[in-house]
């Protein structure tokens, strides 16, 4: 367009130029000649010669003017051919995929050659045939959006669409266009990009980039020592972490597609089947806290902290859980609880123990204050008989107070722990002996004791203070609650292992009610009447033979007697 | 002086109270237990009782509901004697109706002036009683 343009102005140029210097030349060539020559033979002379020179000097100015003109189209003419060429290179060598297709009809005018190869296609398949004749675009609303996009503006740029190869390939393209009018006809002019495989690339380094983020994903959950789940909506397991087939002792294959059946006991299998059907009817956030017994027995108390997540399409995808062992802390807190209840149960027994024998002290201490008042008040006018009876009276409460003090501090060191066992080889034959008699001399051979003694051996392991407790206490209590003249017997039998002790007497009896409580401190039978004792001898007798390992029972009738069976290891 | 019943289930007590107060010129009489001691309290009809209330089977509070609930030995004041020293035991004395309440051990002396308040407390309510009938 240019150049036309340009020789057009040159023609006219000329053209102008050799009008004007000739109208010049006619106008006034004679009228110079006429101002300059004076003699009229030379001025005929100069006429006749005026028209070659009018030739002459016009030839010379056409000359070179259309030699200037030639030049300069030459010139332009080696311009566009270089330009020619170039463009011609560019648009076939070019990589991208070009064509210049009509607007109306999008039949090809011209394609480049990395049209040709990329969609395997010849040139004569294209020129003159339509994208559709072709079956380029994926689809109708394809080439609709394309189309489309020229509605706002003449270019469009770097827009990505997918086309159809001849063997049926899909390749990406980044399409820009322009509207160009090419031999005054709308067209477009098409530059094509595939970035088909720059696709492939990303896409690969994303998937890579999603494979990379999983691992580090399944490491990470992996190394949480807290066992983690996830369920699908089947409620069926799809996958766990270490610490979850660990804790479980299951694998991994064992676990997935099983349910909560093949790892809790039935009950709990079912209470967790229930709340996974709540949490899907209203997702969110469950805590479940059980404890349960495993196939080895073993009690487990867990908490489950479960949530839903959503999948790609919005649904509820399953349930992610972890679970918290929480049995150690369970157990600590029972341990903790047994503990403190133990020791309530201890301070309540001290108390008790306290506020007894607080009144057990004050009876004798008021007969003792009672007999000193009366002898101070009265003793003057006694007859001699009547005052010593008082001042035997309070020497009698003082022993017996004595004795009774004595018992509780051995109740009180049994207590706290402060009575230990040390066992030791001791004659168990000889101990009785020994015992047997202090108790005849003590009570002034009140009662007949009878002695069987039968065993391998004579020599046992055992604590002698803590026998001399238990057998002292029983062999006293027995005289103590029989008449005069009653018959005790203590039968002891040893074998490898144990004494085994029976002390029976006919004595008053025990009565049914104060059974349960006969061990317990300060408790005495109801018949005892003013039979004198602490109600503490069978409370050292039992934590004597507990200390030991080893055990007592008692039956008793009334009026008939009482007999305490004893076994105690000697080992 | 007065016609006096012990009721407790020690009879060193009872032994050292009979001693105390018969040398004090009352008469006295003594019993082991609740049951025992209502009988005899409603045969003797005293003009007062001293009990123990730490007792077997019905204790020192069974006795006083016995009392007091029989119309016969309902007016009879009643010094509870006792080995618990708290004073909560001694308020929930008062409050459940008897007359006075003292610890053990006791002060003779203290005692036998407290049973000689307590006797002419209800000589001059007897009397009292005795104008108004």
């Amino acid at each position: 367009m240019k150049i036309s343009k340009k020789l057009s102005g040159s023609a006219l140029k000329i053209t102008t130029v050799y009008f004007i210097i000739g109208s010049i030349w006619i106008l006034s060539s004679d009228k110079i000649l006429f101002n300059l020559i004076d003699d009229p033979v030379m001025l005929t002379n100069f006429q006749t010669y005026k028209g070659w020179l009018f030739i002459l000097v016009t030839s010379l100015v056409l000359f070179l003017m259309i030699s200037r003109t030639i030049g300069l189209l030459k010139n332009t003419l080696e311009r566009l051919a270089f330009s020619e060429e170039k463009f011609s290179k560019a648009f076939n060598k070019s990589p991208d995929l070009i064509c210049i297709s009509t607007f109306d009809e999008g039949k090809f005018i011209e394609i480049n050659e990395g049209f040709l190869e990329s969609t395997g296609y010849k040139r004569n398949e294209v020129i003159g045939h339509t994208s559709d004749d072709l079956n380029l675009w994926m689809n109708a609303d394809e080439r609709e959006r394309f189309i489309s996009s020229f509605s706002d503006s003449e270019i469009i740029s770097n827009l990505e669409f997918s086309f159809r190869k001849k063997d049926g390939q899909i390749v990406i393209c980044l399409v820009s266009a322009e509207i160009i009018y090419f031999s005054q006809q709308k067209c477009i002019i098409t530059i094509l990009r595939d970035i088909t495989e720059k696709k492939r690339y990303e896409q690969k380094l994303s998937e890579e980039k999603d494979q990379n983020q999983v691992e580090f994903l399944k490491t990470l959950i992996n190394t949480i020592p807290k066992p983690i789940f996830i369920k699908a909506k089947d409620r069926k397991y799809v996958d766990c972490n270490r610490a979850f087939e660990e804790f479980f002792n299951k694998s991994k294959d064992e676990i997935i597609g099983s349910t909560a059946y093949s790892i809790f006991p039935e009950e709990i299998a079912r209470y967790n089947e229930q709340m996974d059907s709540q949490i899907f009817l209203s997702p969110g956030s469950q805590r479940l806290e059980f404890h349960y017994l495993d196939d080895r027995a073993k009690e487990h108390f867990i908490i489950i902290n479960k949530t839903t997540f959503i999948d790609l399409d919005g649904s509820i995808g399953g349930i992610v859980g972890i679970i918290e062992d929480i049995s150690e802390f369970r157990h600590m807190q029972l341990e903790i609880n047994k503990a403190l209840e133990k020791e309530k149960t201890l301070n309540n027994l001290k108390s008790r123990f306290i506020s007894s024998a607080s009144h057990e002290f004050r009876t004798p201490l008021t007969v003792i204050l009672a007999s000193a008042d009366l002898l101070e008040m009265f003793g003057r006018n006694w007859k001699e008989d009547k005052f010593y009876e008082h001042t035997a009276k309070i020497r009698r409460t003082v022993k017996y107070m004595i004795e009774l003090l004595d018992d509780v501090l051995e109740i009180s060191r049994a207590d706290t722990g402060k009575t230990t066992f040390h066992p030791e080889e001791i004659n168990f034959k000889s101990l009785c002996l020994e015992i047997i008699e202090h108790v005849k001399i003590r009570d002034n051979q009140k009662c007949v004791i009878q002695f069987d003694y039968t065993g391998s051996k004579d020599n046992i392991k055992a604590d002698s203070k803590l026998l001399r407790q238990i057998l002292m206490n029983l062999l006293v209590n027995a005289v103590k609650y029989s008449p005069g003249g009653g018959i005790i017997k203590l039968i002891a039998k040893i074998d490898d292992n144990n004494v085994k002790l029976e002390i029976s007497d006919q004595g008053i009896g025990i009565p049914e009610e104060n059974m349960a409580v006969l061990f317990e401190p300060f408790n005495r039978g109801e018949n005892v009447g003013s039979i004198q004792g602490t109600g503490l001898g069978l409370s050292i007798v039992k934590k004597s033979v507990e200390l030991h390992n080893g055990s007592i029972e008692v039956k008793s009738q009334i009026g008939t007697g009482t007999s305490f069976y004893l076994n105690i290891p000697i080992n | 002086m007065g016609k006096i019943l012990i009721v407790d289930d020690s009879n060193d007590i009872i032994d050292s109270l009979y001693d105390l107060l018969s040398e004090s010129g009352h008469t006295v009489y003594s019993e082991n237990s609740a049951v025992t001691g209502h009988f005899t309290a409603e045969r003797i009809i005293p003009d007062l009782i001293l009990c123990d209330i730490l007792m077997p089977k019905n204790d020192g509070y069974d006795f006083l509901k016995m009392i007091t609930s029989n119309k016969t030995t309902a007016s009879i004041p009643i010094i509870f004697i006792s080995a618990r020293a708290e004073k909560t035991e001694r308020i929930r004395a008062m409050l459940a109706g008897a007359s006075d309440y003292i610890t053990k051990p006791y002060d003779g002396r203290e005692l036998l002036n407290l049973i000689s308040k307590v006797l002419n407390e209800r000589i001059t309510s007897l009397d009292q009683k005795d104008i108004a009938d």
